[in-house]
């Protein structure tokens, strides 16, 4: 049973972020409060080139640490999750892809949080002009494919995103491709 | 620029929103480049996801109502670390509430953050198996069916959207990973 809103405020409209408080109806008659922050979807690509993978360091202020990730993304308004995809990958990583494969779909904190991310695979890249958004400041890694599991299990990929898009890309291409 | 160079100091610190489960702050901060911007940020108590497989390679898996996302969805059960407790104590409390078991054995598969643009959750996954059932202790706000999948199933689960969350991908395709060899 679905649970419908008897009320809502709304605390906070940010650039980024809505902050809302719902108060709905339980199963049982009784009423619960649901915090939600409200996200755009976003986008996360694995590229793989014709010999590893790309991934970032990108600072992220939230965690206060670096983390290598696969390159993210928000769909603007209006933006289809391929386009928002091959337009990250450029702004991210300077490249562009002749080859886009839906990986699937995700949302990120479903318990509290409405953001969904969709994850490509991207492959046969050519090197673009890098075009970086500004207050973005991103350093590009090359990781072989054989090596991302090591690299989970050892904590250098410590994203749920990165890691559900990378173990699903496995599952597609294989873990000693191109071997 | 290396990365050490690369950070990005606190400026000034705006609390937003103080809620039961999240806070919310506006960060200033400067830039490498000197300049400055702001970053929203939502702070978020670390939490647990738990992948409990039984004897019979059946993955328990629990459908519950969402509302920031208005639909019903089959996730692992997943949980906050209350104060004073390990990450490991968390995950045997919340396979007690969510699917009534208890666990012989429990193994760290990684650990991670949800959404480390924005948020500071840091969530711990861990593999249960020797499964034993026990008395259900439900939260009183949580209504939660107990949903057995086999494990082949579940990467067609994934495929077709069926399970459509980050942990529950990330933690399912690495707990595959270790079973399978």
């Amino acid at each position: 049973m679905a649970e419908p809103t008897v009320t809502t405020v709304t605390p906070y409209r940010g650039e980024l972020i809505t902050v809302r408080v719902d108060t709905v109806s339980l199963p049982d008659g009784k009423e619960a409060v649901r915090e939600i922050v409200s996200h755009p979807s976003s986008v996360c690509i694995v590229p793989v080139d014709c010999g590893g993978n790309v991934l970032l360091g990108q600072y992220r202020k939230a965690v206060e640490s670096f983390l290598l990730e696969a390159p993210p993304g928000k769909m603007e308004a209006e933006e289809s999750p391929d386009v928002t995809a091959l337009r990250e990958l450029q702004e991210e990583i300077g490249h562009t892809a002749s080859r886009l494969q839906a990986l699937g779909s995700f949302y990120v904190a479903p318990g509290w949080c409405t953001q969904m991310m969709y994850a490509y695979l991207a492959t046969d890249l050519v090197q673009a002009r890098l075009d970086a958004d500004d207050d973005e400041f991103i350093e590009v890694v090359r990781v072989p494919l054989v090596d991302i599991p090591g690299k989970i299990a050892g904590g250098e990929i410590r994203d749920a995103k990165s890691i559900a898009a990378l173990l699903l890309a496995m599952r597609v291409l294989g873990d000693n491709w191109p071997s | 620029m290396t990365t050490a160079d690369n950070n990005e100091p606190t400026i000034g610190t705006r609390s937003i929103f103080q809620g039961r489960i999240i806070e919310v702050r506006v960060d200033t901060i400067r830039l490498p480049n000197g300049r400055e911007t702001t970053r929203e940020i939502v702070d978020h108590d670390p939490s647990i996801c738990v992948v409990p497989v039984d004897d019979n390679n059946n993955v328990l898996l629990v459908r519950q109502y969402r509302k920031p996302t208005e639909s019903f969805l089959l996730e692992v059960p997943a949980g906050g670390i209350e104060k004073g407790e390990t990450p490991e104590e968390a995950t045997r409390r919340e396979l007690q509430e969510e699917i009534g078991h208890t666990a012989d054995s429990l193994r760290e598969l990684t650990a991670f953050w949800m959404a480390p643009g924005w948020c500071s959750e840091f969530m711990y996954a861990y593999l249960a198996t020797d499964l034993t059932p026990a008395e259900l202790d439900a939260d009183d706000d949580e209504f939660i069916d107990v949903v057995r999948v086999p494990l082949v199933d579940i990467p067609g689960k994934i495929a077709g959207g069926e399970i459509q969350d980050a942990k529950s991908v990330a933690s399912l395709l690495l707990a595959m990973r270790v079973l399978e060899g």
